[in-house]
């Protein structure tokens, strides 16, 4: 597989380049930038899965506590009710907001394929600029035509720089 | 394009020019900032081969009461706590008040980073990253003491619950139990926030970073993060959904932290009014924390252009804001006091204000009510002297609240033929200055080598700034 990369020096530039790539029907077309680019945010799964992970860590910790104070280790402190359920709120909270957090942080790496320390595409020259104020659109395309019909459609919009790589 | 790695320190004229003052009139960033310089002036700080002199001349210090610190834990656990000047009735001393400041200055961290991210307020991407270091070792610093105060550390497992055959069961409807899982909860997830917003900037430090070693290491700890659209999308959506959850997790640690004292029916502790109270003290300290990190840093790492008189006045103005909420908290505490009628409870507040520890009453009550007082005056909100006196002051004072609160209540208990006094011992305050050195050696080690501000949420915020039409609405 062939890669088609280009660098821009705005956002604007790139956003010009993905509107361009889009009307031909290109696919297999990713971005490098160094900010977030204002797409929509949403269709990420992950806020749903940190609720349902935080929602099961609340109900099951404070399962257990109940499991815990009512039937396997009852502890009668002055007559005080066994099951003293607003008293495993905070608790059940803190655990489930761990379990949140826990889930979205490593979500985020298995959705991402990250830790993914090597990527072809590190060999380009201009990469780096990434992390800094270039903005890089990638193509990648199966077959040598498709390599020169990519340059013909990004070379006329004025790159700061374009560069191939194999994958 | 060039990476000046070294071109960093300024001539010292330089610093002094009029230019880098503050002034109550700074945009968030000086005009002429771009993305790229602004990450290469960041990633140099971090590449920097050798650290800067004052680096040095301020780690030293702060190792050597580090290393006071654990002395102190050593002895503590060879000799046991006798060692600290806690005796009946002042049980709890220098472990918990110290441990309730630590974790309020933690907590203050989080509020601006998490709180005023929901809020969309632009002048916190650049003090974020000194906000976060700030709770995450302060949050250390706070989790030394729960273990240290035990008594038999070696049982801190009990805190826990795990199936036994002692019929041993943690207390889960004690606070106690919950400030142990709070804190817990707290520290791991600062840890998690902490990291996750760090990863496109360790990936700008890999880019940048010249010797193959410190590729490596940089390389490895931002995993792959290349700016891809996928990784962004994932980020964004995230990272905002950990702000929305780090938030009142916050509110919830330091309303714990309360509840331990609200929960016990010692005079001058058994009152709803503590975790409020508690979270309003978790805001004054950690606002004065901030801007004592961000003028000394301002300047020595010459990041003028980026913390500007906006960020003072704005820090200063909520500074004021919680020392008001404090304020309001002491008067309901001695109007609550005298409108309840109990005898322990106003014989225990007189001696609050004119018995032994009548310093320590007026201090908090100088310090953290009245000295803020003067940031009403705008000339002095950008005044870098005067601001840093105030919280200098602010951060001695919440420790003298903290001292009132757990010390003079426990002091003049209900049955008089148990009142006592109570001081710290040599060993109180080795632990007490340790974790002040350990705080600060974690900042100056966080300052060598992570990124000190947000790269990438300041690239979006000036790209959002450069281009208003397109993405004002879309700033992250």
């Amino acid at each position: 597989m062939k890669g088609v990369l280009a660098g821009f020096e705005s956002e604007q530039a790139l956003r010009r380049a993905l509107d361009r790539l889009a009307a031909t029907h290109m696919d297999n077309v990713d971005t490098y930038t160094p900010a977030p680019l204002n797409e929509e945010s949403s269709g990420s799964p992950l806020p749903l899965v940190m609720f349902v992970a935080g929602m099961l860590g609340f109900i099951g910790f404070f399962l257990l506590m109940a499991y815990a104070d009512v039937y396997a280790y009852p502890l009668n402190i002055g007559g005080r009710p066994e099951f003293a359920w607003p008293a495993f709120v905070p608790i059940a909270f803190e655990l489930g907001v761990l379990c949140a957090m826990a889930a979205g942080f490593f979500g985020y790496f298995v959705m991402c394929r990250m830790p993914q320390l090597y990527d072809p595409i590190d060999g380009c020259d201009r990469f780096k600029e990434a992390s800094r104020d270039g903005w890089f659109v990638a193509v990648r395309v199966n077959d040598p035509e498709g390599v020169a019909q990519v340059r013909a459609i990004l070379e006329p919009l004025g790159p700061a720089s374009v560069e191939e790589f194999s994958e | 394009m060039s990476h000046p790695a070294e071109a960093m320190a300024p001539p010292i004229a330089d610093l002094l020019a009029p230019r880098y003052a503050p002034r109550l009139d700074d945009p968030v960033f000086y005009p002429g900032v771009t993305a790229a310089s602004m990450t290469d002036r960041i990633c140099a700080i971090a590449l920097r081969e050798k650290p800067f002199l004052w680096w040095w001349v301020a780690f030293v210090p702060c190792m050597a009461l580090t290393v006071l610190l654990m002395v102190a834990i050593v002895y503590l656990f060879y000799a046991g706590i006798g060692i600290w000047g806690v005796n009946w009735p002042v049980m709890w001393g220098f472990a918990i008040l110290s441990y309730v400041w630590w974790i309020a200055i933690a907590s203050g961290g989080t509020i601006i980073s998490a709180l005023f991210f929901l809020v969309r307020a632009d002048w916190r991407d650049s003090i974020n990253r000194i906000a976060e270091s700030m709770m995450l070792f302060g949050a250390a610093a706070a989790g030394v003491y729960p273990i240290l105060h035990l008594g038999r550390p070696w049982f801190f497992y009990w805190l826990f619950f795990y199936p036994n055959t002692m019929t041993l069961s943690a207390q889960f409807r004690s606070p106690l139990l919950w400030d142990f899982w709070a804190l817990m909860t707290y520290v791991l997830a600062s840890v998690l926030f902490w990291y996750f917003g760090l990863i496109p900037d360790l990936a700008s430090v890999r880019d940048r970073a010249r010797s193959p070693g410190k590729q490596r290491i940089y390389g490895v700890l931002a995993c792959g993060f290349r700016g891809s659209s996928r990784q962004w999308k994932h980020m964004r959506a995230t990272y905002g959904v950990m702000a929305a959850i780090m938030a009142p997790v916050v509110v919830s640690i330091h309303s714990i932290v309360g509840l331990d004292f609200a929960g016990a029916a010692t005079p001058g502790w058994h009152s709803t009014e503590f975790p409020p109270f508690f979270v309003c003290g978790a805001l004054l300290s950690g606002f004065a924390i901030v801007l004592l990190l961000i003028i000394p840093l301002r300047r020595l790492l010459n990041l003028e252009e980026l913390m500007t008189g906006r960020h003072l006045d704005v820090l200063c103005k909520l500074l004021l804001t919680s020392s008001l909420c404090i304020a309001y908290a002491y008067l309901m505490d001695a109007f609550t006091t005298f409108y309840g009628g109990d005898h322990a409870e106003r014989l225990m507040f007189t001696e609050r204000v004119f018995g032994d520890y009548k310093p320590v009453y007026w201090g908090a009550m100088l310090f953290n009510c009245l000295l803020p007082q003067l940031l009403w005056f705008r000339r002095l909100r950008v005044n870098q002297l005067v601001i840093v006196l105030i919280c200098l002051g602010v951060v001695v004072g919440m420790w003298l609240e903290r001292y009132e609160i757990v010390v003079t209540s426990l002091h003049r208990p209900h049955l008089p033929s148990a009142w006592g006094i109570f001081h710290g011992t040599f060993w109180d305050w080795a632990t007490l200055f340790g974790t002040v050195g350990m705080f600060l050696s974690g900042i100056l080690l966080s300052v060598r080598y992570v990124p000190i501000v947000s790269m990438h949420e300041m690239r979006a915020l000036i790209a959002a700034r450069a281009a208003p039409a397109v993405t004002a609405e879309h700033a992250r």
